[in-house]
């Protein structure tokens, strides 16, 4: 025994998926055979609770920042990141919670507050405050929270993407950084309106620093890809004008 | 080039409620589809570079349901005994219902969010699929057969197998 072809014509009727002409006919066959209409009745009485039910269903907000986290620990490099920047992590407070129980606080270099902030935005639910690869969305963005705005260039052409801004605080100062793409890393670049002392190798806990002045600022870009890469970053944002 | 984070946040996460949804009543719980929509958005990642750009819902969708498949054959038998099933896995119908003149339990009164709940959860799982892909994700029968990897007939069948089976769950908790 097959299902009578006229109930999959009821359920087509109901789910839309007939034409005109035929959902006339089967509005007819329907006013005939009152089994038929209590089929059709029945579908949108469950389809009713169903949508009901279903309204109430909402994922945890926890939901999306679990999945970017979880995005975040996938590739490769993260994972050596996210793995770095907890071992240095637990190591600042362990070193922190010693100095502090046993002297009294310290402030750490300059090079490893930089690289704190980055790793602190590798760790984040989104390396960025705003998001936009449009350089005309993140200078004002940024020029609204920071004195010093740098200007937004394009370095997609030369493979690192502008992914975004945030802001960052170094020292008590509120700092704009630039967020660029490259391959699967992220690339920080900070601006300050004052020249800013870095370590001898420019290397903390596995990551890069480089930086330079122009135009009477200092930018400061920090990331795990390798420093040859890093330097051809400087590179294109110095040969590149807004 | 866009990264592909930033791909991702563009074709998934748009879509992340109506995933969350189908995990929600392909299995069941709230907890477990948090889980099945956290592997299915791995997946996602892993493959946006081959994702064509057309249909991000329905590409989404695809994936959280093979996902939540994968998850259902991990950790639950399979309710439905495979002889009710033709080679193609559409119904041989018999037993319930077979009198073609009394074809349905009949829904006299409104049916309650949680009895459909329960009704939808005693499903086996390819009709919960269908119906849930049907009349909670709003999709048409040519999207479910993309969406299920099943041929339109199919679609059909399951889905009225689906109704029959729920009213009649419906009809005896009267």
């Amino acid at each position: 025994m097959t299902i009578p072809e006229q109930i999959y014509e009821i359920d087509a009727y109901a789910d839309g998926e007939v034409d005109p002409v035929r959902a006339i006919e089967i509005e007819r066959l329907m006013a005939q055979k009152p089994e038929l209409r209590q089929r059709y009745d029945s579908i949108l009485n469950v389809r009713s609770a169903l949508r009901e039910a279903a309204a109430q269903d909402s994922a945890s907000d926890l939901l999306q920042p679990r999945i970017e986290r979880a995005i975040g620990r996938s590739t490769l490099s993260v994972t050596r990141w996210a793995a770095l920047a907890a071992s240095f992590l637990i190591g600042l407070l362990v070193a922190g919670a010693l100095t502090w129980v046993l002297f009294v606080p310290r402030s750490p270099a300059l090079a490893e507050m930089i690289v704190s902030a980055h790793m602190r935005s590798l760790l984040a639910e989104q390396p960025i405050d705003i998001a936009s690869s449009d350089r005309h969305t993140v200078k004002p963005w940024l020029a609204r929270k920071v004195p010093q705005s740098p200007d937004v260039v394009d370095l997609t052409q030369s493979g690192f993407p502008l992914i975004g801004g945030r802001v960052d605080v170094i020292d008590g100062e509120p700092v704009a950084t630039i967020v660029y793409g490259h391959a699967k890393h992220l690339v920080s670049l900070m601006t300050f309106a004052k020249p800013v002392k870095l370590t001898a190798d420019n290397t903390v806990a596995g990551f890069h620093l480089r930086s330079w002045s122009e135009g009477g600022l200092t930018y400061v870009a920090v990331s795990d890809i390798p420093e040859r890469e890093l330097a051809s970053f400087e590179s294109d944002l110095r040969h590149s004008k807004p | 080039m866009e990264s592909d984070r930033a791909l991702f946040a563009k074709v998934f996460l748009p879509h992340l409620r109506q995933g969350y949804q189908l995990a929600r009543w392909m299995t069941g719980n709230a907890v477990d589809a948090e889980d099945v929509v956290q592997e299915a958005s791995l997946r996602a990642f892993r493959s946006i570079r081959g994702f064509s750009g057309a249909n991000p819902r329905g590409w989404v969708l695809a994936i959280v349901r093979n996902t939540a498949n994968t998850w259902l054959t991990r950790n639950r038998a399979d309710p439905m005994p495979a002889e009710r099933l033709d080679a193609d896995g559409s119904v041989i119908y018999r037993e319930e219902n077979a009198d073609p003149e009394t074809p349905e339990a009949v829904l006299l009164r409104k049916t309650t969010v949680d009895e459909v709940r329960r009704a939808v959860d005693a499903l086996p799982a390819q009709f919960r699929e269908v119906i849930v892909l049907r009349e909670i994700e709003e999709l048409d029968y040519r999207q479910i057969a993309e969406i299920a990897g099943i041929p339109l007939g199919t679609v059909m069948s399951r889905l009225s197998r689906a109704r029959s089976m729920l009213f009649k769950a419906l009809g005896d908790t009267q």
